[in-house]
């Protein structure tokens, strides 16, 4: 019994980590950076979501319905900062030595850290969503029901984008880029704008991520980077390009870092989750779902 | 006789495209000198050259792709230079580019959809795109199927077809044939011919020079970026100069 709790447990949580790692996924996909500030998107999502209800309502506890209308100003605003990012900063170093892209994003991620902490901190916050009944129990399983949320909002955002990539004229314009900027361009895609907008969609869906985060666990400054490695876990254990695969590695990951801390202990999660790592990158070198071209 | 450059660029009454005294590149790399070309309404125009003489920057220079550094290129009259791809696009100026330029993970549909981008209506593009599959059935019949897995003649149809999706006045064609085996080779000619019939005014860079000024009225001879040779298409395949130096004649 105990290891299914620890299994529903590990998905609801690990709905949130695929939902950050599909964002992760998308950028390195499509733009083809790895980008290591991708952690602190889902932080400064916590925060707005966090100041939006702290100052909106002078307290950062709130009711569900409260709480859910300050994701929608996370997601706003994060995809303003991902998209100016990128057009500022990220846009000068495509195409050149991947190690410089990944200075120039780990140089961000220290930059926004250090300003959050001057800003706010570094102390823990988090809001406060209360019901009645925080938890419910379902066949003997406990079910706390601001998760389930987390885990519904997560799901909806990871298909929302998916559909976006699918179905619009934007997300085939960003398909485009991902499989051929040069063709592209060629069609009258504007390739720079189209780079900038894929990095707003993958920091707008992290920061509505943060908005949970804040609530069902707590937001710190440097909180940033266990977020990015867990994206990149995710990324290549499920396939990188791979939007199900991403979402599958997430829910993966989350119940293997409950079962882990569970019966071992929580020290032990990032251990265990990078060693399985190793193993599957030598016995499947291209992930789980990898076949190189899925989007 | 085919002319020299300096007698004068092109004396036509009125190129629908223009380049003049352009000097063009990348960054700080100049591939193009002080090219002259006119090229007029309706007509089937021909570049050749030997490899890195700067047919492909030529093309690119027009289109917005290259950096034009000095000169000026116009459309209809109107300059161009250095408008971006959506601006030509929209005047009706169309580019298929050399290399594979189909987006392999689209299917064929959507690869025709992607060169109705710049209309801004999923619609149009659908109907444009229908259009088009009446004229190339064989798209038709592949519309569902992953641009990655066609073969290399189905892919330059997609291609030609996509760059029609704008119903262009003037399309320029970077090396049609190039990689194509000999029965598809003549197809994609034929297509440019019909193309042009239809009254679309037509920029090509032919490897296969004879074939290529073979179906030219007008043709370009270039060489280290600079234009050496102008004349009809027979006019250059009748001369012993450009044939001795670049037909292999």
């Amino acid at each position: 019994m105990a290891a299914t709790q620890f299994v529903v447990n590990g998905l609801l949580v690990g709905a949130l980590f695929a939902a950050v790692a599909v964002g992760f996924a998308l950028i390195w996909g499509v733009v083809d950076i790895i980008n290591l500030a991708h952690g602190e998107m889902v932080m400064l999502g916590g925060y707005t979501s966090y100041w939006v209800l702290k100052l909106g309502t002078g307290t950062a506890e709130s009711s569900v319905l409260l709480f859910l209308a300050s994701i929608p100003v996370a997601i706003g605003l994060l995809f303003v900062v991902g998209y100016l990012l990128q057009r500022t900063l990220v846009s000068r170093v495509i195409g050149t030595d991947v190690f410089l892209t990944l200075l120039v994003t780990f140089g961000a991620s220290i930059a926004i850290q250090q300003l959050a902490i001057r800003a706010w901190t570094a102390n823990p916050r988090s809001i406060q969503v209360r019901f009645a009944e925080q938890s419910m129990a379902l066949g003997g399983i406990v079910v706390p029901k601001m998760k389930l949320i987390a885990f519904a909002g997560a799901l909806a955002l990871t298909v929302a984008m998916y559909v976006f990539l699918q179905k619009t004229r934007t997300g085939r314009a960003i398909r485009a880029v991902s499989q051929n900027p040069e063709a592209a361009a060629l069609v009258g895609i504007d390739v720079e704008h189209t780079r900038a907008v894929t990095f707003g969609v993958s920091s707008a869906i992290a920061g509505g991520i943060g908005a949970f985060i804040a609530v069902i666990l707590n937001i710190q400054p440097q909180m940033g980077l266990i977020y990015t490695l867990k994206s990149f876990i995710i990324v290549v254990f499920g396939g990188v390009g791979s939007i199900p695969g991403a979402l599958i590695g997430g829910l993966l990951l989350g119940s293997v870092e409950e079962l882990v801390s569970g019966f071992i202990s929580s020290q032990w999660t990032l251990a265990v989750s990078f060693s399985l790592l190793i193993v599957l990158l030598v016995v499947k070198p291209k992930g789980l779902f990898g076949e190189g071209a899925e989007q | 006789m085919a002319s020299t450059p300096d007698a004068s660029a092109d004396s036509t009454a009125d190129p629908i495209l223009q380049m003049e005294n352009v000097t063009a590149g990348y960054g700080n790399t100049t591939v193009l000198h002080d090219v002259s070309i006119a090229v007029e309404d309706g007509q089937v125009a021909c570049l050749i050259g030997p490899n890195g003489s700067g047919k492909s920057t030529l093309m690119k220079s027009i289109y917005g792709f290259a950096d034009v550094q000095s000169g000026t290129v116009s459309f209809r009259g109107e300059e161009i230079t250095g408008r971006s791809p959506q601006q030509n696009l929209a005047n009706g100026m169309s580019y298929v580019l050399q290399d594979a330029s189909v987006f392999p993970g689209m299917s064929v549909h959507e690869n025709m959809l992607m060169g109705g981008y710049v209309f801004n209506d999923d619609d149009r593009a659908a109907a444009r795109a229908e259009e088009l599959y009446e004229e190339f059935p064989v798209l038709a019949d592949l519309r569902i199927q992953s641009a990655g897995t066609l073969s290399g003649g189905q892919r330059r149809l997609l291609e030609l077809a996509r760059a029609l999706m704008v119903e262009p006045d003037v399309m320029m064609l970077d090396e049609p044939s190039i990689g194509l085996e000999p029965r598809f080779i003549d197809d994609v000619f034929e297509r440019i011919e019909q193309l042009n019939d239809l009254g679309t005014t037509i920029l090509l860079v032919e490897q296969n020079a004879e074939k290529g000024l073979s179906v030219a009225d007008r043709g370009f001879v270039l060489a280290s970026g600079e234009i050496k040779f102008t004349g009809t298409g027979t006019e250059l395949l009748n001369d012993e100069e450009v044939g001795r130096l670049y037909l292999g004649g």
